[in-house]
């Protein structure tokens, strides 16, 4: 057993070790790294953009770097998070809160290297266990059906109340006006459109990526025009580029809980990533000795939630690998490539073609070391950035998130969501609300929904199918012990104290 | 002096290059737009990106795919339906959103019949009934007996209330006489996954997303709808050998802007044929579990009536009530 697997990963260095596809591994971190700091172009368009490239290419080579592009922007996406404060994708919105902080305390470079550090301690961990328990950890994947999702969503949300760090009330409301905007769109069951307003654009409800640029994106870069004389605080203290000594110190064991916590929920289709980023760190915050400095530069608030994306991102792969079921529209993609190749993913895939299973394993290592030589002496040309002067920078970050927002479905109706989202979060800004509860809510809500309806439908409107099924009674009862907690009157004067800022 | 020569003979150049331009025979002058109204990687998307660079080398001007989904694909189908008829948009249509949803959404911004000009059907597809190993019934004729004697029990998935597959299956309650509990799901990789985890016992979707999932056997194929048997299980009889009469296929083509030229369309419908015959896409999409047509503009208008028609009349059927 043992030397099976060093066999097989034998086998497999071998394959990524060839000249062409290392190449292409590279083209593809490099590739994913630039996505993944220019806010809103995500790997989704650019792997449909590349797809018809992968097709004179051989299956492995494509695989090699169609997986790069994705892993990459990972990585890339945590910079705009940490640099001015807009996350390029979902899973990256939980490394704003402190990341973006420690930037304005002229600790960006810490920051930066802390996420390419975490990252990478997580993909390697994350490759092993793709490599050994792969199949086993696929059966997972099977036994969560709707009332399991359901379940574990609502455990997620539960747990978003600790993610604010002003008062709980606020938390609460921005969580319900969150599901209350996740619910414009069709009805997945009936087909009803709902607060559509006989706008055709809004039929598949608001998208996510507009209203996060918008929420976060506009609305700091609105703000940070109002502090005229603040603002050159921010830019002169550079710092230094690497973490202190004690920063190391703080920052090992969240890395280590956020990989395990993200490689475990990674092979969950949906929203696996997401919630563990949001999980890591809400765990991070509740345990952590640093638990008041949460949010307002906390190096555990960056370490947690971007080992466990990156481990998320790189056990996502295991569904796919192992049973041919892509865990996100990223995934879908590559499946559509592996067809075009005339590969039927699924179990088989590992037996009939081990260089391919393998290789690609293999060079998921590799790629996660090439980005971190890459991103660490980048770090530096990053924070210059900062130095740029506002009217240069602000200016194109606007153009990019245009760009990027429009590319989501060729739509400019997407950049009109992202402006009048803008104008929300500016008001949020002043009402001193947090936007990432009601993110988490606004992703959360339409699949708790789904999968409660569909769960009551299949148990014909008995709701103890919730209950009878172990795996999803274990969390509803995670979750309560969770509410318990936050609310029980003596804890909940700690709490105060903990939460609230003064 | 004699740059300023060359600048104005570039500058008239252009002019007339731009002047003819506007001229069928010369079509096309600039670059042509394939509008998918789905997200990349779906088999529309695929189809169309494979036939994008044939066209591309063949009429010497880009051919570029752009998705614009939304509304299950009602959204780029109406902007097709509005584009300039000149013949650089083209509209990547399917059964779904040309012959089924007019019928099952309020909200259809455009008349099928009406407001395209069909240029061809390029692929037939068929939908697959499956279920998994540990489910008591292996065979279509079991599944219908296990529903008649667990009335409103079995429950069965598909791609939304009122798509495609959800109407083929309810045709096939109505013609083998069962009920059954209907679970809507939003997308194939959902459905197959959850039927394979036993969530839900039966699942109805096209076979592309399936298929792999059925031959490793983690997956039992209760039947294929196409009126012949599938290529890909020749011993699987159809649901039509079960259920006499039944028969349920999809089909994936372009269409364009109404009043585009009739020599604009007959140009595209015969440079699309001749890319779905090359065998390198013409092997991806048997691969696929499609069929490859390539015929005339009038086949493709005559398949839309038929099968809006028919479409049409199953709703009214099985009294479904438009969302």
């Amino acid at each position: 057993m043992e030397l099976q697997f060093l066999n097989n990963l034998s086998l497999g260095f071998g394959v990524a070790f060839q000249l062409w596809n290392l190449f292409y591994c590279l083209v593809g971190v490099l590739l994913g790294t630039l996505i993944g700091v220019l806010p809103g172009i995500g790997p989704v368009a650019t792997i449909a953009m590349l797809l018809p490239v992968t097709f004179g290419l051989s299956p492995i080579t494509a695989m090699i770097m169609l997986a790069g592009i994705y892993y990459g922007a990972q990585y890339g996406g945590s910079t705009t998070s940490i640099l001015v404060n807009i996350p390029g994708e979902a899973s990256s919105v939980v490394t704003c809160l402190d990341g973006y902080q420690m930037a304005r305390q002229g600790r960006a470079g810490p920051a930066l290297a802390t996420a390419a550090i975490g990252s990478f301690f997580a993909g390697c961990v994350s490759t092993v266990a793709v490599a050994m328990f792969a199949p086993p950890l696929a059966e997972v994947a099977l036994k969560f059906g709707p009332s399991e999702y359901f379940s574990l969503m609502v455990f997620g949300l539960v747990g978003a109340t600790v993610l604010a760090h002003g008062s709980l009330l606020k938390a609460i409301a921005m969580v319900l006006l969150g599901l209350l905007l996740g619910v414009v769109g069709t009805d997945a069951n009936s087909g009803v459109l709902r607060f559509s307003f006989g706008i055709m654009e809004l039929a598949d409800g608001l998208g996510f990526i507009g209203v996060a640029m918008g929420l976060f994106g506009i609305a700091e870069i609105v703000s940070t025009l109002e502090l005229k004389g603040e603002r050159e605080v921010f830019t002169s203290k550079l710092g230094r580029l690497l973490p202190t000594k004690e920063d190391w110190k703080r920052m090992w064991k969240p890395i280590l809980r956020g990989t395990a916590f993200g490689a475990a929920l990674g092979i969950l289709p949906g929203g696996g990533a997401l919630l563990a980023s949001f999980g890591a760190y809400a765990l991070e915050k509740k345990t952590s000795r640093y638990g008041h400095e949460f949010g307002k530069g906390a190096i555990e608030g960056v370490a947690a939630p971007e080992s466990a994306n990156n481990a998320a991102a790189q056990t996502s792969f295991i569904p796919m690998l192992t049973l041919g079921i892509p865990s996100n529209v990223v995934m879908a993609l590559m499946i559509g490539a592996l067809m075009i190749q005339g590969i039927a993913p699924g179990p088989q895939v590992m037996n009939e073609m081990p260089k391919l299973f393998w290789g690609l394993i293999a060079s998921m290592w590799i790629g996660n070391l090439m980005l971190l030589v890459l991103n660490l002496p980048l770090i530096g040309m990053w924070i210059k950035m900062l130095t740029m002067p506002y009217r240069l920078l602000y200016p194109s970050i606007l153009v990019f998130m245009a760009i990027g927002v429009y590319s989501l479905s060729n739509s400019p109706f997407d950049v009109l969501l992202m402006a009048i989202f803008g104008i929300i979060g500016i008001i949020f800004t002043k009402l001193e609300c947090e936007p990432a509860p009601l993110i988490l809510g606004f992703i959360l809500g339409p699949m708790m929904e789904e999968n409660l309806r569909r769960a009551l439908m299949i148990s014909q409107g008995d709701p103890m199918i919730l209950f009878t099924k172990p795996i999803s009674a274990g969390f509803l009862i995670a979750a309560a012990i969770l509410l318990v907690i936050v609310l029980a009157p003596a804890i909940r004067k700690k709490r105060e104290e903990v939460f609230v800022e003064e | 002096m004699k740059l300023k020569t060359v600048v104005v003979l570039l500058v008239a150049a252009a002019f007339l290059a731009m002047a003819a331009g506007g001229q069928a025979d010369t079509y096309p002058s600039k670059p042509i737009k394939i509008i998918v109204p789905f997200p990349p990687g779906n088999t529309m998307d695929i189809m169309s990106r494979l036939v994008g660079p044939k066209l591309t080398e063949r009429l010497g001007q880009p051919v570029i795919v752009e998705n614009r989904p939304g509304a299950s694909g009602m959204l780029g189908m109406d902007l097709v339906a509005k584009a300039p008829p000149d013949g650089y948009t083209v509209g990547a249509g399917q059964g779904g959103n040309l012959t089924v949803l007019p019928h099952t959404s309020k909200n259809c911004p455009y008349d099928a019949l009406k407001d395209f000009a069909p240029i061809a059907i390029s692929t037939t597809n068929y939908l697959v009934i499956f279920t998994s190993p540990t489910q008591p019934f292996k065979t279509l004729p079991e599944m219908i007996a296990y529903a008649k004697a667990h009335p409103g029990k079995l429950t069965v998935s598909s791609n939304g209330e009122g798509g495609f597959p959800h109407l083929a299956f309810e045709h096939l309650r109505l013609m083998a006489g069962f009920t059954y509990n209907y679970i809507p799901y939003k997308g194939s990789a959902q459905i197959a996954t959850d039927v394979m985890g036993g969530q839900v016992q039966v699942g109805i979707d096209g076979v592309m997303a399936p298929s792999p999932h059925i031959k490793s056997g983690r997956l039992v194929l209760l039947a294929p709808t196409g009126k012949t048997r599938a290529a890909f299980w020749p011993d699987k009889p159809t649901a039509g050998e079960t259920v006499p009469g039944y028969e349920s296929g999809g089909w994936f083509g372009f269409v364009a802007p109404p009043a585009t030229p009739k020599e604009i369309v007959n140009k595209l419908n015969s440079e699309i044929n001749r890319a779905m015959k090359s065998p390198d896409v013409a092997d991806k999409m048997v691969a696929g579990g499609m069929a490859v047509v390539a015929e005339s503009p009038k086949y493709a208008e005559e398949v839309i009536k038929s099968d809006y028609a028919k479409y049409g009349k199953l709703v009214r059927d099985i009294g479904f009530k438009p969302q």
